[in-house]
């Protein structure tokens, strides 16, 4: 039985640990990208500073 | 949408509850494969029993928990229970796919056959379609309380096959050995101390892979916000 049973063990082990391992990175690089577009997003709404609007301009 | 939607800037760390989970894990690493003693009957066979019935509490707890996100979801309409409930469903699929394939492996050797049709294992495949099924459903429905609502009725009737895969092996005829019994244990002290180190170190490791999950649903949902409020 010996380094048979083993060699079971190690893979029901890295089966585990690999399995775990991608779903966490996953989800960690998931909630990182979306936080980038969530910045970009807030970015692009909030008001640009230092320019004049283009309404002001025209009335000028 | 719900007001409480607040996603942090900072990126994703480990956290407290990270690295609990971290060492709590290495501890039951530690206990299953070094200090336990191999089984009589089975020898290091057995290693694989004690992270594969952890898979399988951990898969039973996160249907439990989206089973009940569901329900307090119906019930208030916040969206912190929805987020709950999907990120305890797909850590659940999660494990209970550990569950199947570490049971798979330990049934090659025991019982010469990688998979059989017992009513144990079909259950258990019966409940990782079931939520599957749940976690495509959510993919495809745009309307966030739409999607909300049609989630909360499935993780609440799915649920119903959690009593029907642990009670399958008392109701049916079964190869699947039968662990717990009404006050007894069928495994010797020193297995069912290494067990329940084991039981513990995944219960803390399901509450912090649900918490980072949940943190992904919150962030997705206050982009979808932001993204429908700049072209509004």
């Amino acid at each position: 039985m010996g380094s048979n049973s083993l060699l079971f063990v190690a893979a029901a082990y890295g089966v585990i640990w690999v399995v775990l391992f991608v779903y966490l990175f996953t989800i960690h690089q998931r909630v990182a990208a979306l936080r980038d577009q969530l910045e970009a997003t807030r970015k692009r709404s909030e008001p640009e500073s230092g320019r004049i609007p283009a309404k002001a301009a025209v009335q000028d | 949408m719900n007001a409480s939607l607040t996603v942090s800037r900072k990126r994703p760390s480990m956290g407290i509850l990270g690295w609990v989970a971290s060492l709590a894990m290495l501890v039951a690493i530690y206990t299953a494969l070094v200090w336990v003693p191999p089984d009589a009957d089975m020898g290091d066979f057995q290693r694989i029993f004690y992270f594969h019935v952890s898979s399988a509490w951990v898969a039973f707890l996160s249907f439990f928990v989206t089973f009940l996100g569901g329900i307090i979801y119906l019930r208030t309409r916040d969206f912190r229970w929805d987020f709950l409930a999907v990120s305890s469903a797909e850590v659940g699929v999660v494990f209970t796919s550990i569950a199947l394939i570490t049971g798979s492996i330990w049934a090659r050797p025991i019982w010469g056959a990688w998979w059989t049709w017992d009513p144990r294992l079909t259950t258990t495949l019966i409940l990782w379609f079931i939520y599957v099924a749940y976690l495509i459903l959510r993919k495809n429905v745009d309307d966030p309380s739409r999607r909300a609502s049609l989630a909360a009725v499935i993780g609440i009737v799915g649920f119903v096959d959690v009593p029907i895969v642990f009670m399958s092996i008392r109701w049916w005829r079964t190869i699947h050995p039968i662990v717990f019994e009404p006050g007894e244990f069928r495994v010797a002290p020193i297995m069912m101390v290494t067990l329940l180190v084991s039981l513990v170190a995944f219960t803390i490791f399901y509450a912090y892979l649900v918490t980072v999950r949940a943190s992904l649903e919150r962030a997705q949902m206050e982009v979808e916000a932001l993204e429908q409020e700049s072209w509004d």
